[in-house]
């Protein structure tokens, strides 16, 4: 069966960008436009994986992932930023994100995380 | 291109180059601090030159402006400009001084200033060739310290008539309870939004 992934960005360049790379690959996508977006539609989709912009209006990245965490405790969330300083990485993983990609990416590298994120266990 | 001709999503897309931009300049500056640097979500827009100065607060505002060329496979011109207030408080800053320490931008805090927004401009500059897989690179910078209609002038006349539309992105830059804000300009030569937007995979 498809996985599904939530793709979490503000930009719709992004999501464009992010939905090709994985669509491409059998992957079934779904977006949102912000933090709290995400939120609600993490709880309509139930996706296999969401991937988390972090600098967004409404509620930021971090605060979605806290949140839907919080809601699933086993959620998959890989965040995907231009954010990539060390302390906001760590901030991120410890509130639960599976790993971080930083901004600008390359496809490869996408399609990899994305799929090491579904064969992990998710994170308690 | 004209830039008035541009859809939506290629709209967004300048946005976004920007906004990476923007992420890796607060990465920088968090570098050069050694502390942790958030953002706003950064204010971008394409905009006519002639309506830059009334998005920076007014053509007699007091600024700082430090111009690079951007040479490579897209070329024009960039431009960060901060509010004397907002380089006083980047000195500040980067000498681990209580805010409101410096109070005049001369000899080494010149210097100093100077120092920091030409590698912002470089973080900006590198995220964008990354992003759009581009050879770019910043000329060596001048400084100008001046009225913000004053240092327009002065760069659009070196660039010459050629230009008219400008990306500006607007960042505000955090640090615990203080923060900067600072605006990055891009005047891009004919042909090069063209360029950048083809790279992109949107035209």
């Amino acid at each position: 069966m498809s996985r599904t992934v939530l793709v979490v960005d503000d930009a719709a360049f992004m999501r464009m960008m992010i939905r090709d790379i994985l669509s491409k690959e059998g992957y079934v996508i779904h977006e949102a436009v912000n933090g709290r977006d995400a939120v609600e539609k993490y709880t309509e989709v139930h996706p296999d994986l969401v991937t988390m912009d972090i600098t967004m209006p409404e509620m930021s990245g971090l605060d979605a992932l806290r949140i839907i965490r919080e809601k699933d405790p086993v959620a998959r969330v890989l965040m995907v930023s231009a954010m990539g300083q060390q302390k906001m990485i760590v901030e991120a993983l410890e509130s639960g994100a599976m790993d971080f990609l930083v901004k600008p990416f390359q496809p490869t590298k996408v399609l990899e995380t994305v799929k090491k994120c579904l064969q992990s266990s998710p994170r308690h | 291109m004209d830039p008035n001709q541009l859809s939506a999503l290629q709209i967004d897309a300048l946005r976004e180059v920007g906004s990476i931009g923007a992420g890796h300049a607060a990465t920088a500056l968090s570098q050069m601090l050694g502390k942790s640097v958030a953002i706003d979500v950064p204010r971008i827009a394409l905009i006519p030159v002639t309506e830059v100065p009334g998005v920076l607060g007014g053509p007699e505002r007091l600024v700082g402006a430090i111009h690079s060329r951007l040479l490579g496979d897209i070329e024009g011109s960039i431009v960060f400009i901060a509010a004397r207030d907002d380089l006083l408080a980047l000195v500040d800053m980067l000498r681990s001084r209580e805010p409101g320490s410096t109070k005049s931008l001369h000899g080494d805090e010149e210097a100093l200033a100077i120092h920091a927004a030409s590698i912002l401009i470089a973080a900006y500059v590198a995220a964008i060739a990354r992003m759009a897989d581009i050879s770019l690179l910043p000329s060596p910078s001048s400084f100008a310290f001046d009225m913000l209609g004053a240092i327009l002038e002065v760069v659009t006349a070196e660039i010459g008539m050629k230009v008219d539309s400008a990306l500006l992105i607007l960042t505000r830059f955090i640090e615990e309870d203080r923060s900067i804000d600072a605006g990055l300009f891009y005047l891009p030569d004919p042909d090069s939004l063209d360029v950048l937007l083809g790279r992109l995979g949107i035209i």
